[in-house]
Formats: structure tokens, C-alpha cells, sequence
């Protein structure tokens, strides 16, 4: 590794959609994938990372460089986190955890998880099913008896803001 | 956002769970609405064990439970429960003057389901949701309305609680489900059960890991009866009933302190085995007795070496954010912490904080709550005033503190003050659903 030379070595990531970014690799390797490819000597070129778009990418990327630059403080890196997610929408969020899987990239996995439930919490069971996509495959009796088993919890749910 | 949707649909199971994991019990109970997916998801054993993980260390998912009891009628001291409170330790640090109290339903319904069984002789489950069949006659001791609740021991989000001392329920505040435990035998070796110098009853209630089942502990021993009587027995989840077990040595560790001002203390359940003091007043090296819940045997934990130097009053124990914790009094009438930091190391036990005359934490019934051991941050409860002052604190520092008024009907009820903490958790009290 070009550490010896005493330059930063610079990696290419390019996207899904064929965009690609510079980054430095000692921001980069955070993502434990990258990292592999980087140690069996694939990121000679361009790392193409295919289950990524560039918006996301970017996005990924901006953590890892804002992360990187924090020493060793892990509230520090607790509240630029907090930070870094506090203005994105759920869409985005959900863009950013199937990234943090597929790099592997356990804190901002940690990270954008726990913001999704925070969203989450207060919402109703409409608004869950169609923010994940989900088909609801109960007939009216059995979602019935289901709620019905905790109807407690149905108290202070959030109106939808979605509609 | 059709895209996304498409996407979403696609989310392996495990980055659902690790979202979900995140998730207070509330909004995952009512998230068994969403589909048959998620509500098998939900209720898995595996995601309930996952969840549990994530919640022990979070500070928002700890609550602090404490029993509400009135004085009705003071010339006898006559005492009515009228259930428990809870409160997030964390809202206090949303709010510093508030701290936003519910009761737990369930105790109204453990009540209601009592009367209601006096009155009917039958318990609807459809509107009471907890598992309470046959109640027996022993409440013609008492006013209908009025019954002792005690709680005996919490782990993993379980409580476990007394009504009216004989009547053993775990109970999951958080679902609010609990399940009523039949009686040990030991229980018809007392014909009255308030016959405290006869015999008496002590509990513990923890997780036997190796099994992976919950266990409840009851000792029994006679009071003024000579040659004094114990016997001990362990009830398992698994099984769904009592055996018994060889006893602790009695010649060895003399006798469990399972009085104390006027109160039983029952065991603290860390690392999987139950622990006790030994009575400091026929011994004067009191020892800490752990009782191995998967083992079932009885065994010495080692205390600080300060207490073989240093003049000592009142010591007694607690589980403290998952690690054996101790407190007593000083010469100066200053509370010590201690905290034992590698389990099973006499060595590690860390003198984590002693109260301060004119500092923030005063008060000789100081109770510790929570401890987290990566920073030392320490959350102790201080009863003050017919109240608790909820104070954290690191080292001599003052973090934050704030105030629970109404605790306390009468000042004598402060000294017996015993604070419990629970996680929410999914964990059913009836073990696998």
C-alpha cells in the first residue's frame, strides 16, 4: 500500500449508474467490502460497486470522509452521526441501509437502522406497509383479531404524513 | 416512490430485523398488524432474544418500577397497594422537572380479574388478557379491595410479583401479560402464611442461560422454630413446576438475611445465579451466597476486601445494570457503591461512588439504578421528601438529576425502599407462544 510513499492513496468507486468518486482509501475501507477488495489487490482500477446508486453514493461517501476525519471520541462520532441523518427521508434512509449491508459497513448500518425505527415509531400500520412496499395478506378478520390481541397499542399513533 | 417501494419490498429479513430491533415494544406489537411476515417475524423467539440485546444497553428501554402504596388506616399502619408506576429513566432526561408516570394496566386487571373471581368464581379471558384461573379463598383475610403486592424479582423485561404473599405471577409490565405460577410445596409447611415467626419465604427470579428457561428460586426457613428448618425450591419455566433442591449449608453460612427493616430481600440475579447476604447480626463476616440456576447450587461470591477494615452498617445488594453491585453505610453515615466489575473476581470490585455531605447525593437510603460500565455514568435513586431524587452522576460530578414526588405515603416506608428496574422487552412469560 502506498502509505510508504507518505501520499494518501486515492481509490475510484464507481456507481450502479456509472458514476464514479474519488475517495481517500483510509476513508474508504470502513466499508469492510471495499476493504476486502482493496487487501486481494482488486482496486488497482475502478472498484464498480453494483448494488449502489450515485445519489447513495455519494451520500455513503460524504459519511465516510466526515467519520474518518473524527479521532477515536465515540460521542463525537455518535453526534456527527446523529447529525449527518437528522435531514433525510425515509426513502433516502432506506437507500442508505441496503448500501451500509451491502458494503458492510456495521456503524452506519447501526446508525441509519436506529434513525428508520425513530421514524418509525409513531406511525401506523398504513403508513409501514406502504413506505416497505408491503402487500397486506390478512383478511379483515384476521387483521381484526390480530389488533384486537393489542389494541393498546393502537393509542397515540401518529396521523399519516404521507398522503 | 414506486421505485423505492419495489426496492423495500425486496429487504432481506435480516436488515427488517435490525431495523425492527430498534423499535420500542409498543410499535412492534401493533407492527404484527403490518402482514403474516412481520407478525411471525415479531414473534420469533430468535428476534425477541435480538431485541433484548439492543434494549439492555439502551437507556430509554430501562424503566424504573416502583410500588404505590397507601396508608388507609394509621392507628394499625394499615396498608393498601394500588399497583405499581413506572417511568422511563430516560424521561427524566427529556425533562427535567416531569418525570411522566403510567401505571401498568395489567395491575387494574390482576385486581379486577381477583374480584371479579370472588364475585363471578370464573375469569373471562377474552377480557383479561392474563392467565389467572383458580384464586383461592385466602382474600376473606382482607377487605376485598385491598391486597400486598410485592415484587420478588425482574430479568429480561419478566417481573416477578406477589399478591397477598401466596399468589406468585411473572408478569412482562411492558406486554402486559403475566402468568400465574402455582405455589412451592414448602408453602404448606406454614399452615398461615402471615405468621411471620414461624416461617418465612424468600425469592429469586433469573434466566438460566444454559438451559435457556427462567427459574424461580423460594427458600423457606422458620423464624423462632428450633432447630431451624430450611428447604429450597427451583420452579422452571420449562418444566412448569417445583423441585426441590439440596439446601445451602447451613452450618457454613449460618443464615440468608432475607429481613431487613422490616422488609425480605430477595435475590439479585446477575450471570445467571441468584445472590443473597448472609444475616450480619450472627455473623459478624457476612458473606454473599449466589445460588447457580443452572447448577442448582449454592456457592460464595467474595465481597471487598474493605469491609474486613472498615466499620460498616447496612449493607445490602443489588443488581446494577447486569453486574453484582453493594452499598453501605460509612462511619461517617456516607453510602459506598460498589460495583463488581469482572463477575466471580474478588479483585474487581470498584468502589464506584460514595455520597457526598455537602455535595448533590445525600440521603442514607440511597438506592443505585443503572451503571453504564464503558463510561462510568452511575443513576442512583435517593428517597427524599415522600420522593425520589433521580440522580446521574459520574464519579464526584453531578450529570443530571431529576424529581418523582409521591412515592412515599408515610416517612417510614422511605427505609424500605428497594428500586427495581426492568427492560421492555418482547419475552413471553409463558415461555414459547
Amino acid at each position: 500500500m502506498a502509505a510508504e510513499t507518505g501520499t494518501p492513496t486515492t481509490l475510484t468507486l464507481k456507481s450502479n449508474d456509472d458514476e464514479l468518486f474519488s475517495v481517500a482509501e483510509s476513508a474508504a475501507i470502513l466499508s469492510v467490502t471495499i476493504r476486502n477488495m482493496v487487501e486481494d489487490g482488486c482496486a488497482g482500477g475502478v472498484i464498480p460497486l453494483d448494488n449502489v446508486d450515485g445519489k447513495t453514493l455519494a451520500s455513503v461517501i460524504t459519511y465516510m470522509n466526515g467519520i474518518s476525519a473524527i479521532p477515536a471520541d465515540e460521542e463525537k462520532k455518535k453526534s456527527y452521526r446523529d447529525k449527518f441523518l437528522s435531514d433525510k427521508d425515509f426513502e433516502t434512509l432506506a437507500d442508505m441501509v441496503l448500501a451500509a449491508n451491502y458494503l458492510n459497513m456495521s456503524c452506519l448500518m447501526d446508525a441509519v437502522s436506529a434513525k428508520i425505527a425513530q421514524v418509525m415509531e409513531k406511525k401506523s400500520v398504513g403508513w409501514v406497509r406502504r413506505k416497505f412496499g408491503i402487500e397486506n395478506d390478512y383478511t379483515p378478520e384476521e387483521e381484526a383479531a390480530v389488533k384486537e390481541e393489542h389494541k393498546w397499542t393502537f393509542e397515540g399513533v401518529e396521523t399519516d404524513d404521507d398522503n | 416512490m414506486g421505485s423505492t417501494s419495489t426496492i423495500l419490498y425486496h429487504l432481506p429479513d435480516e436488515i427488517i430485523e435490525e431495523i425492527l430491533s430498534n423499535l420500542p415494544v409498543k410499535s412492534l406489537l401493533r407492527f404484527k398488524c403490518v402482514s403474516k411476515r412481520w407478525r411471525f417475524l415479531i414473534s420469533s423467539k430468535q428476534f425477541t432474544k435480538h431485541h433484548l440485546k439492543k434494549s439492555r444497553t439502551n437507556l430509554s428501554h430501562q424503566k424504573l418500577i416502583i410500588l404505590n402504596t397507601d396508608v388507609i388506616d394509621r392507628s394499625f399502619a394499615y396498608l393498601i397497594d394500588r399497583g405499581f408506576k413506572s417511568c422511563s429513566l430516560l424521561s427524566s432526561l427529556d425533562n427535567s422537572t416531569i418525570a411522566s408516570f403510567d401505571r401498568p394496566p395489567l395491575m387494574n386487571h390482576i385486581r379486577y380479574g381477583c374480584n371479579n373471581i370472588l364475585r363471578r368464581k370464573y375469569f373471562n379471558p377474552a377480557t383479561d388478557n392474563f392467565d389467572v384461573y383458580d384464586y383461592n379463598s385466602y382474600v376473606q383475610y382482607y377487605p376485598s379491595d385491598s391486597y400486598i403486592l410485592e415484587i420478588l424479582g425482574s430479568c429480561n423485561g419478566l417481573v416477578l410479583i406477589s399478591v397477598d404473599r401466596a399468589n406468585l405471577f411473572v408478569w412482562n409490565p411492558t406486554t402486559r401479560r403475566a402468568k400465574r405460577i402455582d405455589p412451592p410445596a414448602c408453602h404448606a409447611f406454614s399452615d398461615d402464611l402471615w405468621d411471620i415467626h414461624r416461617g418465612a419465604f424468600a425469592y429469586g427470579f433469573g434466566h438460566d442461560e444454559i438451559a435457556d428457561e427462567y427459574k424461580i428460586a423460594c427458600v423457606f426457613f422458620t423464624y423462632k422454630e428450633k432447630p431451624r428448618r430450611t428447604a429450597t425450591e427451583i420452579y422452571s419455566s420449562r418444566t412448569g413446576s417445583w423441585k426441590k433442591i439440596e439446601d445451602f449449608d447451613m452450618a457454613r453460612f449460618r443464615r440468608l438475611r432475607f429481613f431487613s427493616c422490616g422488609k425480605f430481600m430477595h435475590g439479585k440475579c446477575v450471570n445467571g445465579k441468584l445472590h443473597w447476604l448472609t444475616d450480619p447480626k450472627e455473623c459478624v463476616c457476612w458473606e454473599i451466597v449466589s445460588l447457580d440456576l443452572s447448577e442448582e447450587k449454592y456457592g460464595i461470591v467474595g465481597r471487598p476486601e474493605y469491609f474486613s477494615n472498615h466499620a460498616h452498617y447496612r449493607p445490602r445488594l443489588h443488581e446494577l445494570g447486569g453486574y453484582l453491585s453493594l452499598t453501605n453505610l460509612n462511619e461517617n453515615y456516607r453510602v459506598n457503591v460498589w460495583v463488581m466489575t469482572k463477575y466471580g473476581e474478588t479483585e474487581s470490585w470498584v468502589r464506584f461512588l460514595t455520597t457526598n455531605c455537602d455535595g448533590m447525593v445525600r440521603g442514607i437510603f440511597l438506592c443505585p439504578l443503572w451503571l453504564m460500565i464503558e463510561n462510568g455514568d452511575i443513576v442512583v435513586a435517593n428517597p427524599k421528601s415522600r420522593g425520589l431524587d433521580v440522580v446521574f452522576c459520574n464519579g464526584g460530578n453531578l450529570l443530571h438529576t431529576f424529581r418523582v414526588d409521591d412515592v412515599f405515603t408515610d416517612d417510614s416506608s422511605v427505609q424500605n425502599f428497594d428500586a427495581n428496574i426492568y427492560v421492555e422487552s418482547l419475552v413471553s412469560p409463558f415461555g414459547d407462544e
